[in-house]
């Protein structure tokens, strides 16, 4: 898939910042516009945090739960969705450091085994798991989290490195690194596995 | 050469380069095969993560997936989690997502340890406080004279009696009390063994008071030989069931035996609770309530056995029993019962045997019998009635306090025990395949496939299974015709998140069945299935 086609086409600043207003004093039908612009984006992360369509709806839906309570703190005039994808990526992490602390919920996806329980979760199977597709995905679990969010917020979301700075709270040098590094460490991961 | 590093291949992969970092990369790519080499293969892996990582669900997922969303905000707020004033400050401190304080030290096993810890810390403390105030002498006491510590005492000997009573110090409390203690060797018993205490430290004291300690020792207060004999009275009354307790010269409990008043304190007694045996008591009342003459002779009754009960009691100065006494414990003795009749029946009015009726306040209870008729004898005053059979939803009938409105009736409403046709009620909301064979082909394998879902779900521990399965199911509902077909997927679907909550049970699993089951008794037929989907609802609410 090209980048380009997997990029969310971001709200006119303008545009965007009129719904969050209107969201903020309560307008439901403009949250859920605003729900609607960014579902499939949501999404996305989510599933590529999670790698599983139930978590990943399940995430996808709290990110939205989630902002909808916090809008009225939210910044006018902020992009929008670098704060989405940081609900989400956190959702995400507090998802696994639960379930790291819970050994006994892990088998549900057992995303941070690495384990893909879900090749038959997913109903409609559109996305035709290849065997390729299966060990990147394994070695991708194998990452630390902050690599997996930093790795998957640019190469899934193809957000820039200003986006993701924003987004995971660090700044763009540190995007830079960590790119690097789990890049590195996702190429080590897949060298052992070929092996 | 120096060959582009990580970084620098990264960010070059990234377009992230700029500048004279930029133009340096790209002459030296121009150059070198191996940095070349290397930035396709990261790209490649680049294009197959993402391609691992993307997975499309489909329009009919999106579709309704904003209002998924709105049901799920309102299910939070009507759950009470939709605080957002204070989340969206937490959100502007960018850790919004983590659970509000008040519950994070619940979701955190180390939270879980340190709560289980202090709540057992405090509640060690509390035995070992209540413990202390009832082994312990006062410490004020313990460092007195035993002259001043005679005087200390004095008061208590005209204390009221029911705190006396509570505390066990029962060296001063006047014939009435004591006599009428003395003919309950039961709770004798357990008095004495909070008494005995203070008593022995008493006995400790006395003997080591000095010769030459011609202490100032009022009236009121109480006498060695007294307090032994009161104490060799009770163990009498009491037999065996005393125990000695080992006591130093300063009162301390020493030795190994175990502590006799290790536990709660006793509860002050009220003073018709320290009658005698309950039939010459009412007999007493009884007298009391009678003409006016009687009333003195009941109280010169009572004021003459108690004396006469209170033979080995001292004869420290205490109130007998005054008129108004007596006149109290005959007014609190008017708990003269009056009947209370009924009948039940069941809603086609046909009577019921054998219902469990209980006045619950009143601690009694009965069964109707096989013409659905009870009687209960109660106190006077409302009271509440509680009807329970097997079969009927339980019931509670309200009386009133006038004890008029002649036999009561009550109507059990059925439950549904039993199902229609095949006997047993059912468990599954589901009627099986047959709705669902005029499905299409193409929707037979969707079908198939949710089926094997949730059969493996079945299996499973977790709720994604379920979770899964009812996703599947949900993706039939745009492509069904048919409303027997539509009824059942809705009953696989709304089964499959009641199992997601039964098996991880939150606000989240419990509003998403709620809203499948809601939409599917919202088409199904009325009948048991429909029945067994409404108490699931029961069971998803908050309670």
């Amino acid at each position: 898939m090209n980048p380009a086609e997997r990029r969310t086409p971001i709200l006119d600043p303008g545009e965007e910042a009129a719904l969050v207003r209107s969201a903020q004093s309560g307008e439901a039908a403009a949250f859920t516009a605003i729900v609607r612009h960014y579902q499939r984006a949501v999404y996305r992360i989510a599933y590529g945090l999670t790698r599983n369509t139930a978590d990943a709806d399940d995430l996808a839906q709290e990110t939205f739960v989630r902002a909808y309570q916090a809008i009225g703190r939210f910044r006018v005039g902020e992009p929008l969705y670098p704060w989405l994808a940081r609900i989400a990526t956190n959702l995400a992490f507090s998802l696994f450091r639960r379930r790291r602390r819970r050994p006994e919920t892990s088998i549900e996806p057992l995303v941070e085994s690495g384990r893909q329980w879900a090749s038959d979760d997913d109903p409609s199977e559109n996305l035709a798991r290849s065997e390729r597709g299966e060990r990147v995905q394994k070695a991708f679990s194998r990452l630390s989290e902050e690599h997996q969010a930093v790795l998957a917020l640019r190469v899934v979301q193809d957000l820039s490195y200003e986006e993701i700075a924003s987004a995971l709270r660090i700044p763009p040098g540190t995007v830079m690194s960590r790119l690097s590094r789990a890049r590195a460490e996702l190429k080590k991961h897949l060298g052992v596995m070929d092996r | 050469m120096n060959h582009l590093t990580e970084r620098e291949l990264s960010a070059m992969a990234d377009s992230a380069l700029k500048g004279e970092d930029l133009w340096r990369a790209e002459r030296h790519l121009e150059g070198c095969d191996a940095c070349r080499g290397a930035l396709a293969g990261l790209s490649a892996r680049d294009a197959t993560i993402g391609a691992a990582l993307t997975h499309d669900p489909g329009e009919e997922y999106f579709a309704t997936f904003a209002d998924r969303v709105v049901g799920r905000i309102a299910n939070a707020e009507a759950a009470g989690e939709a605080d957002a004033p204070v989340r969206g400050a937490a959100a502007a401190a960018g850790d919004m997502l983590r659970p509000p304080f008040r519950l994070a030290w619940w979701q955190s096993p180390r939270g879980l340890a340190m709560a289980g810890t202090v709540t057992a810390v405090v509640a060690g403390a509390g035995l070992v406080l209540m413990t202390a105030r009832q082994a312990e002498m006062p410490p004020a006491g313990r460092d007195l004279s035993p002259a001043a510590r005679a005087t200390q005492q004095a008061p208590m000997a005209n204390d009221s009696e029911s705190r006396a009573g509570a505390e066990g110090r029962a060296d001063g409390k006047g014939q009435a009390g004591g006599s009428l203690r003395a003919t309950d060797p039961e709770s004798d018993a357990l008095r004495d063994a909070s008494t005995q205490a203070p008593l022995e430290r008493q006995r400790a004291n006395v003997a080591k008071q000095p010769a030459n300690a011609t202490s100032p020792v009022p009236p009121a207060a109480p006498a060695p030989a007294p307090l032994e004999s009161e104490v060799a009275g009770r163990r009498e009354a009491a037999g065996t069931r005393m125990r000695q307790v080992p006591r130093g010269a300063t009162g301390e409990q020493r030795g190994t035996s175990p502590a006799p008043t290790v536990g709660f304190a006793v509860p002050p007694r009220a003073a018709d609770e320290q009658a005698t045996t309950p039939e010459k008591l009412r007999e007493l009342k009884r007298r009391a309530l009678g003409p006016a003459g009687q009333k003195q002779e009941a109280a010169e009754t009572l004021q003459g056995q108690s004396s006469d009960l209170a033979a080995t009691a001292p004869a420290a100065p205490g109130p007998a029993l005054s008129k108004a006494a007596v006149r109290d414990l005959g007014a609190g003795s008017q708990a003269e019962t009056r009947a209370v009749c009924g009948r039940v029946r069941d809603d086609s009015g046909r009577p019921l045997a054998g219902v469990n009726v209980t006045a619950i306040d009143a601690a009694r209870t009965t069964t109707s019998g096989a013409d659905g008729r009870f009687c209960l004898e109660l106190p006077p005053g409302a009271h509440t009635l509680q009807l329970l059979a097997v079969g009927f939803r339980p019931s509670r009938l309200s009386i009133s306090g006038d004890g008029t409105g002649g036999e009561l009736a009550a109507t059990l409403m059925p439950v549904s025990v039993l199902g229609t046709g095949a006997g047993a009620s059912p468990s599954s909301l589901s009627l099986g395949d047959m709705p669902l064979r005029g499905l299409s082909d193409s929707l037979r394998t969707v079908v198939d496939r949710a089926a094997r879902l949730q059969a493996r779900a079945i299996s499973g521990t977790g709720p994604s299974g379920y979770e899964a399965a009812a996703l599947a199911w949900e993706r039939l509902l745009p492509g069904v015709n048919g409303a027997a077909a539509e009824v059942e997927i809705r009953a696989r679907i709304a089964e499959c998140r009641f199992s997601a909550w039964q098996r991880s049970r939150d606000g989240r699993r419990a509003g998403r069945a709620v809203e499948a089951l809601t939409s599917y008794i919202g088409r199904a037929p009325a009948g048991d299935r429909r029945d067994l989907a409404a108490r699931w609802i029961d069971q998803l609410r908050p309670r």
